[in-house]
């Protein structure tokens, strides 16, 4: 299957002062290798801060590679100019969390659906009237025609979230990063909206990066699954592999922080990572994870290590598998 | 039993009429006890603590029923005397939200010695003794005390208010979504503390969420809340092993699982408005068992089996 999305060492830094003339930079991304491939699920999970929405944002050129690459169907688009690049805001679209953030209050669904679609030229109103009732009713919100005349805060959490699906769904685009889109839905409606972004991404054999900080979801809208910690990659493969036989030590950490409602849980203390996620400033030499890790050896501190396939069709970045380290490198500035 | 409360209503007055947060809930909590408390948001978790608490929003236009605590009637008590017998002393709360409401520019441990000082009139190096010892107790280095907010993480910041509602060793604390703004690893540990502190200090709490698998990590027994009642009561394994309400039952069904494999189920619909709620049982509308009564008369309370409570027409005796 080819890959819709592919990046190759891809970093992302935003800059912060620290005092009053410095700054540094935050390594929100720091050397990312991955790909998306076409009609495909990845969900890209890790706690906050690790670096995934920044990654989610650079794959869509939202924001800015210092180095690395970046390939969208084939082509490389890193260095294209945002001017030539109009066609890949028709073909990539982003969903947020927050429904609210992305749609103005003051319009109604209508008006709201309509928007992209003057921005991209579908002059023909019936075209238009046509294309948003048929986004709609994939959404399943019902009545459509009632729909479309109410304004956001006349529909629930979980309807402003089909809302903004349907939106992102309308030009027919080929990848979407679906940013933590059900966090902030009541828990009987996140089911039901994780469901519709299956049976969309079926149906519109849609390429999506799920971006989540809870794995249980994972499994149930992805086909792969990538696990992400202070802006690497440290481990990637088969969701239920991943999910069944984690093989990074931070990976296993994480899955045995998640309880399943169970009422014998109370009688046991659970696993723990001990301490708090290093920040992306000053990052810790070789393995990130080194300074939490129950595993930790000398060479951890010493080398990072790659991230290679251990067990068919999933990889990790660890010395318990494997001495390979990933050359230092310092990345230049290519803007 | 360290806590009764027995048809506690707590109404507010809103532009669109009276809205009914809770509305005539009972429960009890033995000493050493952790009860659950669980429920999606907006149905009435926050209203009750603070009715427990009596911590009221100046619009509340009903507040009634008993509240019980190790014996004492808490609705008889004057504002001063649960003021200064009651809150911090007997019930502390950990506020939804607590740890970003901090105060930004007094030192920590200022903050958390203050009731010390304030209400029993402690000397300020005694009170530090005890807040240090507090923070030891929590997993907070000493260094912390000088610390400010901003400085702290949030899981730090989350233990600075757990030691503020441990610091005068009440017999029942109540938490409110303490570890929603948390990374799963920190809720985990601040998990841990709770188990904790639960076994050393035999002492009993209310723990809210959304989250039943959150829930089940440290309660003895869960209340399941909806639309401003309690719709179904029991130990954890009642509740989450032999389910009975068809709202628990869903609940149960919609939660993704990690370590098995289900085809989690969704609720249709969404839950009611506290302002004109349906008739009848407030779950009718969503209720994949709903019959010809369940819209027509309030539920009956059954209790199913020994500690077991629920609030549904299928297990009453007018079963049409
Ligand atoms: N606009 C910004 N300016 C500076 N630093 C940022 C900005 N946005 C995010 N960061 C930092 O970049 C890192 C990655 O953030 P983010 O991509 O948002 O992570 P996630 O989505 O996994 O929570 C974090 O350390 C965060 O503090
Ligand atoms: N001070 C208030 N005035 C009016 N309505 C309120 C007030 N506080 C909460 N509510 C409403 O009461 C209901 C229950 O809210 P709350 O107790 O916060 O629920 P939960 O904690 O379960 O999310 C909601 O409908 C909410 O909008
Ligand atoms: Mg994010
Ligand atoms: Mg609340």
């Amino acid at each position: 299957m080819s890959s819709i999305v592919e990046t190759r060492n891809l970093r992302m830094y935003y800059t912060v002062r620290q005092g009053l003339f410095k700054t540094v930079p935050v390594k929100a991304v720091d050397g990312v290798s991955m790909n998306i491939k076409a009609a495909e699920t990845l969900a890209l999970v890790g706690e906050s801060g690790c670096g995934k929405t920044s990654l989610g944002r650079t794959t869509l050129r939202l924001l800015e590679p210092v180095s690395g690459e970046l390939i969208f169907k084939g082509k490389d688009i890193t260095h294209d100019s945002q001017q030539s690049l109009k066609w890949l805001r028709r073909d990539a679209q982003i969903i947020f969390q927050d429904p609210y953030s992305s749609i103005n209050p003051y319009m109604n669904i209508h008006q709201i659906m309509e928007e992209p679609l003057i921005i991209h030229k579908i002059e023909d109103a019936d075209k238009r009237t046509e294309m948003i009732y048929r986004a709609l009713e994939e959404v399943r919100l019902y009545p459509v025609d009632e729909v479309v005349r109410k304004y956001p805060h006349m529909l629930s959490g979980g309807q402003r979230q089909r809302v903004t699906f349907a939106r992102a769904l309308l030009l027919d685009p080929t990848y979407i990063v679906a940013d933590e889109p059900v966090s902030m839905i009541d828990a009987s409606s996140r089911v039901e909206l994780l469901q519709i972004l299956s049976n969309l991404q079926k149906l519109h054999n849609l390429s999506i990066l799920y971006i989540t900080h809870d794995i249980s979801t994972a499994k149930y809208v992805s086909n792969r699954l990538a696990v992400m910690y202070v802006g690497k990659m440290v481990e990637r493969g088969d969701v239920l592999k991943v999910i069944g036989k984690p093989l990074h030590p931070y990976t296993q950490g994480l899955i045995a922080s998640v309880p399943d409602p169970d009422p014998s849980n109370r009688l046991s203390y659970r696993e723990v990572i001990p301490g708090e996620p290093p920040n992306a400033i000053n990052p810790p030499a070789g393995c990130r994870f080194h300074t939490r890790c129950p595993h930790v050896m000398p060479i951890c501190s010493e080398k990072e290590p790659k991230l290679i396939e251990i067990e068919q069709g999933q990889d990790a970045a660890c010395f318990l598998y494997h001495k390979e380290f990933v050359e230092e490198e310092q990345p230049g500035d290519k803007r | 039993m360290v806590l009764k409360i027995e048809e506690l209503h707590l109404h507010y007055v809103t532009m669109r009429g009276m809205l009914k947060a809770v509305d005539g809930i009972s429960l009890e909590i033995g000493s050493g006890e952790a009860l659950g408390l669980v429920g999606e948001s907006g149905c009435g978790k926050t209203s009750m603590s603070l009715g427990i608490t009596r911590l009221l929003p100046s619009n509340v236009s009903e507040y009634k029923g008993s509240i019980e605590l190790e014996g004492r009637e808490l609705m008889k008590l004057s504002k001063e005397e649960f003021r200064s017998d009651i809150n911090w002393k007997k019930i502390s709360m950990v506020f939804q939200g607590a740890m970003n409401s901090l105060n930004p520019v007094i030192r920590v441990g200022i903050q958390v010695a203050e009731p010390l000082v304030v209400h029993e009139k402690m000397r300020k190096q005694e009170a530090k003794e005890r807040v240090l010892e507090i923070f030891e107790r929590v997993g907070l280095p000493p260094e912390t005390f000088d610390r400010y907010a901003h400085e702290l993480s949030g899981g730090m910041k989350q233990r600075v208010v757990i030691a503020m509602a441990l610091l005068l060793n009440p017999p029942l604390i109540i938490l409110d979504e303490p570890t929603s703004a948390l990374d799963v690893s920190i809720q985990a540990q601040v998990m841990n503390l709770l188990k904790q502190l639960k076994k050393e200090r035999n002492m009993a709490m209310i723990f809210i969420t959304h989250d039943i698998a959150l829930s089940s990590d440290i309660s003895d027994k869960m209340a399941v809340m909806y639309g401003g009642r309690i719709v179904e009561f029991g130990t954890s394994e009642q509740v989450i092993n032999d389910p009975r309400h068809p709202y628990t039952q869903k609940l149960l069904a919609s939660t993704p699982l990690l370590r098995s494999y289900n085809e989690p189920e969704f609720i249709p619909g969404a839950p009611p408005d506290l302002v004109s709620p349906p008739t009848g049982c407030n779950y009718h509308p969503r209720c994949h068992m709903v019959m010809d009564v369940c819209s027509r008369k309030d539920p009956p309370t059954a209790y199913p089996e020994e500690g077991q409570r629920v609030e549904c027409w299928l297990y009453g005796e007018e079963n049409e």
